[in-house]
């Protein structure tokens, strides 16, 4: 199967980035509240927006999506192959591990429950259509909020770098999730998703 | 909508809200008012966040809408949402 354009489940809608959708998506990411908490902290041109657009619209490898909830853009979620092998599961080298990332923009909804209605969205996506078989995210490592989100998933610390040249020299974590502890972690969320 | 049934008096009712509050958030009792808000303080965040929705649930036999779960943003906020569900203050 190819990697759907649209995913909908717990309450909120994933859809594939497009043309339309470049310039919001570019403030968001240039918004300090925003940038801060990303690897790169550069400020986005729209030059360079076009170009990372073109590279991903045809690259098998990752995709992005906008979240919507109750019809609203509210944020970004993203996967990416970590092995470089394509992410549709019909391709040779399938992908085992998938390297996961997202930001809520909207302030109403920015460290709220609701962040976990697209995290577990795209996790079950990825486990089980996917057939994914570990995620990943690089987190900075002075991002707690992140971080507790991440174990809260059943993510867990599989590696600090703290020599990081950018992102403020914060250094990073990398948490991986496994499908087994994904499906103990994620019980207690799910149970209060009831759309 | 599961709803609530409690003839306590209004002080008591706040009370024992603060006191469901200061439990799951690990807050002294102190210092839970209605202007405390989720994301002002960091021991209220959207993991513990989800601790106190189990809480207030079992507190009051209710089950909430995830929609009220998302938007009880402070204090008062859940008052309003629990009036909802018969617990009035």
């Amino acid at each position: 199967m190819t990697v759907s354009a649209l995913i909908e489940g717990n309450g909120v809608t994933l859809k594939a980035i497009e043309r339309a959708d470049l310039e919001r998506v570019r403030l968001w990411r240039n918004d300090p509240d925003i940038s801060q908490c990303m690897v790169s902290q550069a400020l986005i041109s729209e030059k360079q927006q076009l170009s990372w657009f073109d590279t991903i619209s045809d690259d098998k490898c990752q995709q992005h999506y906008v979240i919507e909830f109750k019809s609203e853009p509210i944020g970004v979620i993203n996967m990416k192959s970590v092995c470089g092998a394509s992410l549709n599961r019909e391709s040779l080298h399938s992908c085992r591990q998938i390297e996961m990332g997202m930001y809520i923009h909207d302030e109403r909804y920015r460290g709220n429950f609701l962040a976990f209605c697209p995290a577990v969205t795209l996790n079950d996506y990825c486990f089980d259509q996917l057939s994914c078989e570990k995620l990943m995210a690089r987190v900075l490592l002075g991002n707690e909020a992140a971080i507790r989100f991440n174990t809260a998933l059943g993510y867990q610390v599989t590696s600090e770098k703290s020599d990081a040249t950018d992102a403020q020299q914060q250094g990073l974590i990398t948490m991986t999730l496994s499908k087994d502890n994904y499906q103990v972690h994620s019980e207690k969320i799910r149970r209060l998703i009831r759309y | 909508m599961k709803k609530y049934v409690n003839e306590e008096s209004s002080m008591t009712k706040e009370v024992s809200l603060f006191s469901v509050f200061s439990t799951a958030l690990d807050i002294p009792l102190s210092e839970i008012n209605d202007q405390l808000a989720y994301n002002a303080i960091k021991k209220w965040d959207s993991i513990s966040h989800m601790g106190l929705i189990v809480a207030l649930e079992k507190h009051y036999n209710i089950m909430l809408d995830t929609d009220d779960i998302i938007d009880m943003s402070s204090v008062l906020k859940a008052k309003e949402i629990l009036a909802k569900y018969d617990v009035s203050f």
